[in-house]
């Protein structure tokens, strides 16, 4: 089976490593792109031959289109995978790439387009029997939009069309504060997207957020690999994300899987896909989105299926299509991953930087890191503040938590602050063992995932290593400077 | 004889009480016997009142971190520590606490200042701010310059006390 003899990966970091790591493994050299400050980064060691960039900003490079192109036909490469982010939804670039006699490893622009206008693919899956929201879109007439969102009743979202990442979203609880918020997420819809259209739904109250894998051939045939529950949010981005969804019953299971490939199969979709829904507390769903592309979350779904779905990518991509049928995908046990990031929890999880001096990766049954980290790397405003991603399988889901938890211990990550131990203090929070999840979870038990008092044993036992590890202290401690207690620790 | 160390608002003291036949220090009122029983590279093993703590440690010029437990520590370096960087400096670093890019000098190496005197403008965020001197001093170096980009914890300005002599 001949796949590519050439594949370029589009793209940086942790999701570079993992398509690279699997080109690798199915025998396909490989081709990284690079910005110069990333010379040092993991995917470029890892790739079999890499091509520099220019750009006068870092993420600059990994959305230049020309250039990516140009590194293609200058190695030789007969596709890019494009991760996920950087140019991986960008229609014109796909289309591009077509033009250009390379396969793009995706879906086609046509589907990338219609998916990325939030309107036209809530219309597309509604007239394809798939769930949305009562809601009302903004036209012309600007007026009857306010009568016309208050007719579906409070409370509402109100969303920007081209929007995404909770920019331009408001949540509206009475009609008294609706002109107002309309107007507002107008704004800044048109100062974030460039675009000013907003819609208005039904908002449904503690809702879980429940998306489905797809892979489709091009040519008709569209399977799901199961759903991932990714309740767990802050400022609407996931971190903890899971595959089955807790506590979700089959029967609904059935009829969400269901939409989902209904909705991909109408759209003749090519490749992977995920298509992203609500679900109420009363047992209703509604569609969200579709991403046409990887999700950062996808190594849940390869976990609990035994699936490489990079792999199943590159098949679609060479005209192999699918590698197996729906009934030949099952889901063995539970899978749950961590987004482990640059940030501080504490402090409304504001982007943190630093130099990583000291990384230690976890290890055991069921574990699987993946990153594109090293030591003495710096961590730059440059990009995302995602480090890594840790994944943790299991036979129950009890089992997998309970590896995830011993994995974080394990971890440790100094040198720029991290998500880490607000991760753990997740992981072992009560209400997320009992599997009862929503988007609101992190803001309900705020209180409970704060720091714990500086005054615990541990805080104590840190405070002396601390001062064990500088050489001033010892001096003082053990009254002669002692030569070689230093080594190894603080040297003047 | 005391070392003290600063973990986010608070300042730490420890005071050195025995040395013999293991140490033993105070911290808030309380003594607790230590032994450190290995420390291989940047991994170390500690009793502490007879319960035994494994964690990492690494060090940069301002900051010592440790992980234990699932838990990850900071601690700023203090008075009486030598910067790596900064040789000559007696302590007194004027951090910031945020990642940032200066925008204006204030002051000039051999400056005295006076308390609350504005050292450097930076811009973190978006959002510009007004380092001021914490007290009195001289200062000893200024160790960025104007649209030059620092990280969080760097070392903006090294004062020294106005009577002091340098080490």
């Amino acid at each position: 089976m001949v796949l590519f003899r050439k594949v370029l990966v589009a793209n940086r970091g942790e999701i570079a490593c993992r398509v690279l790591r699997t080109l690798q493994r199915l025998g396909i050299a490989s081709v990284a792109v690079y910005h110069p400050e990333d010379r040092n980064a993991p995917h470029v060691a890892l790739a079999d031959e890499a091509i520099a960039l220019r750009a006068k900003v870092p993420s600059g490079a990994y959305l230049d289109r020309d250039q990516i192109i140009a590194a293609c036909r200058a190695t030789g490469a007969e596709a890019i995978h494009p991760g996920y982010g950087f140019l991986s939804e960008n229609a014109d670039f796909a289309e591009a790439v077509e033009a250009a006699g390379l396969a793009f490893i995706g879906p086609g622009a046509s589907v990338i387009r219609l998916m990325g206008d939030k309107i036209r693919s809530r219309e597309f899956a509604a007239a394809h029997g798939v769930p949305v929201a009562p809601s009302v879109t903004e036209d012309e007439a600007g007026q009857d939009f306010l009568a016309r969102a208050a007719a579906i009743g409070f409370p509402l979202l109100i969303k920007a069309s081209a929007g995404g990442g909770g920019k331009g979203m408001k949540i509206v609880r009475t009609e008294a504060e609706l002109a107002e918020n309309a107007a507002l997420a107008r704004s800044e819809a048109g100062r974030y997207f460039g675009d000013p259209r907003i819609f208005a739904e039904r908002l449904v109250e503690e809702p879980r957020h429940i998306e489905v894998q797809v892979m489709g051939d091009g040519a008709g045939t569209v399977v799901h690999f199961y759903e991932r529950e990714c309740s767990l949010q802050r400022r609407y981005q996931k971190i903890v994300e899971e595959a089955p969804a807790p506590n979700l019953p089959a029967a609904l299971r059935d009829e969400i899987c269901g939409a989902a490939v209904r909705l991909a199969a109408a759209a003749d979709y090519r490749n992977a896909g995920t298509v992203e829904f609500i679900l109420g507390a009363d047992g209703l769903f509604y569609f969200l989105e579709m991403n046409t592309r990887l999700q950062v979350e996808h190594p849940v779904t390869e976990m609990v299926t035994g699936i490489d779905l990079v792999e199943e990518q590159i098949r679609i991509a060479a005209g192999q299509g699918l590698s197996r049928s729906q009934a030949q995908i099952g889901v063995t046990g539970s899978a749950i991953e961590c987004r482990i990031c640059a940030e501080e929890p504490d402090r409304d999880f504001r982007p943190a930087t630093g130099r990583i001096d000291l990384l230690d990766l976890p290890s055991g049954d069921g574990i699987r890191f993946d990153g594109g980290i090293l030591v003495r790397q710096a961590v730059t405003p440059a990009f995302d503040s995602m480090l890594a991603k840790l994944i943790a399988h299991g036979a129950t889901r009890a089992e997998a938590v309970q590896r995830l938890e011993q994995a974080l211990v394990q971890t440790a990550l100094l040198g720029v602050p991290t998500n880490l131990d607000y991760l753990l203090r997740i992981v072992r929070h009560p209400a997320f063992r009992a599997g009862r999840l929503h988007t609101g979870f992190l803001t309900q038990y705020a209180a409970d995932l704060a720091p714990p008092p500086a005054h615990s044993p541990a805080a104590l036992a840190a405070l002396v290593a601390a001062a064990l590890g500088d050489k001033a202290f010892r001096d003082l401690a053990f009254g002669i400077p002692e030569p070689h207690a230093s080594i190894g620790l603080w040297r003047n | 004889m005391s070392y003290d160390l600063q973990r986010g608002a608070d300042r730490i003291r420890l005071g050195i009480v025995g040395r013999r036949p293991h140490l033993t220090v105070a911290i808030d009122g309380a003594i607790h016997h230590v032994e450190e029983i290995e420390t291989f590279g940047e991994s170390f093993e500690l009793r502490i009142d007879g319960h035994v703590y494994r964690g990492r440690r690494s060090l940069s010029s301002g900051e010592i971190r440790i992980r234990l437990d699932g838990q990850t520590f900071v601690f700023q370096r203090l008075h009486g520590l030598r910067d790596a960087d900064a040789a000559g400096a007696t302590g007194d670093d004027v951090r910031s606490d945020m990642p940032g890019t200066v925008v204006a000098c204030h002051t000039e190496a051999g400056a005295a200042v006076a308390s609350g005197d504005r050292l450097v403008t930076i811009e973190s965020m978006k959002l510009q701010m007004t380092i001021s001197a914490p007290r009195a001093g001289t200062v000893a170096r200024i160790h960025v310059a104007e649209n030059v980009n620092f990280e969080r914890g760097a070392v903006l300005v090294s004062l020294v006390p106005l009577t002091a002599e340098k080490e």
